[in-house]
């Protein structure tokens, strides 16, 4: 079930890409036949002059998601107040419609820079769960949660990453916003059938997808994953 | 709520953070530790290296992870916003230069890339670009 507005192919913009952008298309993404914006904040948020007034003139045009990874909704600090403040006044600021959390921690008392996997209990599944729900309270909305690419397995397991997912999910009654890059990177670096992983998710929970990717060799992986994807019903997707 | 696994984490923190002086934490790979470490630098590199370029190659490679090994190691950073994450990093460079032996003249170029990239002034950048040359 959708619990946005958005449909089609979105863009992730980098600031980088604002120049291209304003050269070949200015103010106009429709060339590409793209109908929104993904934006990750740390990119964005303290940006002044003309980098952020290129940004608002982008975002008064087109719908944009928030993709943060800023939250260590696992992590064992409590929340960050401010961030969460700089999030909703960034969101408030471009009229961004959809908030994506990755599912993962990244900080003790300050950022740690890395995606680390939560473990895979049944006490971080409540842990994670109760903190989903303060977000969504000081976002003021629904958010989803996002599979990130891991470099190391947890350190306490009983349960899979799909079970794990799909407790949180369900429990928390969030979406889930599916990164097909970083399921397929995470396949083929703890070797599992990224096909089997795919099928144990609540599919039905699922109202974005991401499919970027910059590895040749991951290529043919995500191509069949996103064959597995193309029959959800899911509208939104970027790369 | 408690997170009754919150010790491990920060156990695995510390190491990630000073790996010659933080023990690994049982059961977690070493391999995988320091992958771990090693996108830590990768990713706060990448950060800083679009706007302290000078900085960056007047160090050399070995001595610049050497300094985003510190400012990851004490934390030197409290919001991830890369906007953020370059101040503290001029901060920190400024607070420890002389800790970290660095050329006595290198936080100031540190602090002067950050200014460009903050004043959005034509006679800032004419000037770094002419004290660069």
């Amino acid at each position: 079930m959708k619990h946005h507005t958005l449909q089609g192919a979105g863009l992730a913009l980098r600031p980088a890409l604002i120049a291209t952008l304003k050269n070949r298309a200015p103010n106009n993404l429709q060339f590409l036949n793209l109908q929104f914006l993904e934006l990750t904040p740390a990119d964005w948020i303290g940006l002044r002059g003309q980098q952020q007034a290129d940004l608002m003139q982008l975002t008064q045009r087109y719908p944009s998601v928030c993709l943060s990874q800023s939250l260590s909704l696992g992590g064992p600090s409590p929340l960050d107040k401010q961030v969460l403040r700089d999030l909703r006044a960034f969101m408030d600021e471009h009229h961004t419609q959809v908030f994506s959390e990755a599912l993962a921690w990244s900080a003790d008392d300050a950022p740690l820079f890395i995606n680390l996997p939560i473990p895979s209990t049944h006490a971080a599944v409540d842990w994670t769960v109760s903190r989903i729900a303060q977000v969504q309270d000081a976002l003021g909305l629904r958010m989803g949660i996002r599979n990130v690419a891991h470099r190391m397995k947890p350190m306490q397991v009983e349960m899979n990453e799909a079970q794990f997912i799909s407790a949180v999910v369900n429990k928390a009654g969030c979406s889930l916003h599916l990164d097909l890059h970083a399921l397929t990177i995470n396949s083929l670096r703890f070797d599992f059938d990224p096909h089997a992983f795919l099928q144990a998710l609540p599919l039905a929970s699922v109202d974005y997808v991401r499919v970027g990717h910059d590895d040749a060799l991951l290529q043919e992986v995500l191509a069949r994953c996103v064959d597995d994807v193309k029959q959800l019903n899911v509208e939104a997707s970027t790369c | 709520m408690l997170n009754n696994f919150r010790q491990t984490q920060f156990a695995l923190a510390r190491h990630l953070r000073d790996p010659l002086n933080a023990p690994l934490p049982a059961g977690v790979n070493a391999a995988d530790a320091s992958a771990c470490s090693q996108v830590m630098v990768d990713h706060v590199s990448s950060i800083l290296a679009p706007v302290f370029p000078v900085t960056r190659a007047a160090l050399g490679d070995a001595l610049w992870c050497q300094t985003v090994r510190l400012f990851i190691k004490e934390a030197a950073c409290h919001v991830a916003w890369s906007k953020a994450v370059q101040h503290a990093f001029v901060m920190h460079v400024s607070a420890t230069a002389e800790r970290q032996q660095l050329p006595a003249w290198l936080k100031d170029v540190a602090h002067f890339e950050w200014l460009q990239t903050t004043g959005c002034s034509a006679s800032l950048d004419e000037a770094a670009a002419s004290g660069a040359a």
